[in-house]
């Protein structure tokens, strides 16, 4: 008994990042309109998969990273397979300055998070030029990025509170991958 | 025995990264080649997630609608003004509609006319839109079970929002006229004079095909002309106003971000199309 609540709970422990990640993609994936900004939306996959790589790299794994792309994609009909990509590769962006970002404070996180928001959506740009086989205009690009930078710090401090409720992991923490 | 699962732990752990971008390009490319089982599966998704989407979109419907209160809180006293002033032309029209459509009716009892099918609808909400960079779609919450089938028209009060093109059992996908992959027949409103509006992911359309000779000008309306036999004919969709480089721009009638519900229009030309279409079928690129 006591042994499967035991795996429960490690099965929870384990899917609770993605899942953060995925309920993001959910939420901004309904209409909300702000002014003009309502025709933008920010990318809340790229949050979450910064977020977790940074304080669990053990838990935001390659696959996570998919699962949570592939929904973004499915959810708002963009070509299948595009934010996937996106969040793979943010995935090995941050994960190899993961070190660099533990223990500092929020102001350097920050910064270093819009270092990342901007290619990754030049990036999801490029593979959706590509596919569409069209050039797409590059001012929206930019103001998702920017849109996705400010939401950083709320959402981060929500994500922080998911965090602390999961135990730390047995093993410390080192540059995986 | 432990070594050995630790080895291959390592080795998935080291091949992740190439495996599932592997995988990514590989969905992009079935995606790319409209392969059959991307759609089914993209709509079966969806439709496994459209509950969970009109759960969280509650809480963030209910932020939508507080700004939009607080927004309407502050020219209040110039929009009642302006609604005055409406009222008061509507009234005017309504008159002119009244006496029309009498006429309209002795002149059909006069010449025995064929009644036109009217349109059957089903109302449905808006649960998830995308208005990024590369689509222009969107959720609503009811599919295939409700009567809804791929190609059907979505209107609001204003006028065409866009049309079906992705099916799932209870959720449908609306491709908005804005939509890069949007073409809808349309005819300018004082001559009848037939073109077609065309989506390119901006908040415009650009008019596009227009017959020779036809007058456009700034200000002009459009309406569904019908053609094709997708969508019904007369149907608002926008306004003639910019002309740059050659091209004539259209301002939808439909803001699709503030629309909570929509009308899927059952427009059926017996024998033009095909009438049952499957759950996940699809009319459109992915």
């Amino acid at each position: 008994m006591d042994g499967k609540i035991g795996k429960l709970r490690q099965a929870l422990v384990a899917l609770a990042p993605p899942l953060t990640g995925i309920v993001l993609v959910l939420i901004t994936a309904t209409p909300l309109y702000i002014g003009h900004v309502g025709q933008i939306m920010p990318q809340m996959g790229v949050i979450a998969v910064f977020f977790w790589v940074i304080y669990r790299p053990d838990l935001m794994t390659y696959g996570a990273a998919f699962a949570i792309g592939l929904v973004a994609d499915l959810v708002t009909g963009a070509p299948l397979g595009v934010s996937a990509l996106v969040l793979l590769v943010v995935r090995r962006v941050v994960l190899a300055q993961q070190r660099f970002f533990i223990g500092k404070p929020f102001h350097v996180l920050w910064s270093g998070f819009a270092l990342i928001a901007l290619p990754a959506a030049l990036l999801q740009w490029l593979l959706a030029s590509i596919y569409l086989f069209a050039g797409l205009e590059i001012l929206p690009v930019l103001l998702q990025a920017a849109l996705t930078t400010i939401l950083f710090p709320p959402v981060s401090w929500v994500l922080t509170r998911c965090q602390l409720l999961l135990p730390m992991p047995r093993t410390p923490l080192h540059n995986r991958g | 025995m432990l070594k050995s699962a630790l080895s291959l732990g390592y080795a998935v752990q080291r091949f992740a990264f190439p495996l599932f971008a592997g995988l990514a390009i590989g969905l992009m490319v079935l995606s790319r080649i409209e392969h059959p089982a991307v759609s089914s599966v993209r709509a079966q998704a969806v439709d496994v997630l459209a509950p969970v989407i009109a759960v969280v979109s509650r809480p963030m419907a209910a932020i939508d609608s507080g700004i939009a209160r607080i927004d309407h809180f502050f020219d209040v006293y110039e929009e009642n003004a302006v609604l005055r002033e409406e009222n008061r032309r509507l009234l005017h029209w309504q008159a002119t509609a009244r006496q029309l459509d009498a006429e309209n009716k002795d002149f059909r009892e006069l010449l025995s006319t064929v009644a036109e099918p009217r349109n059957a609808f089903v109302t449905a909400r808006m649960i998830g839109m995308s208005s990024g960079t590369f689509v222009r779609t969107a959720l609503i919450n009811a599919g295939s079970q409700d009567g809804i089938a791929v190609g059907q028209a979505a209107v609001t009060d204003d006028g065409v929002m866009g049309r079906i093109v992705e099916l799932g059992t209870r959720s449908a996908r609306i491709l908005l006229l804005t939509d890069l992959n949007s073409r809808v027949p349309v005819a300018l409103e004082s001559s009848r004079a037939p073109a077609l509006v065309a989506g390119d992911n901006s908040n415009m359309l650009s008019l596009m095909f227009v017959a020779d000779g036809a007058n456009v000008q700034i200000g002009e309306r459009l309406v569904t002309s019908g053609e094709g036999g997708m969508l019904p004919p007369g149907l608002p969709v926008g306004v003639v106003t910019g002309f740059e480089e050659g091209i004539w721009y259209v301002t939808p009638f439909v803001d699709p971000a503030r629309a909570e519900f929509v009308r899927v229009l059952d427009y059926a030309l017996p024998g033009l199309l095909p009438t049952t279409r499957e759950a996940g079928a699809t009319g459109q690129p992915w």
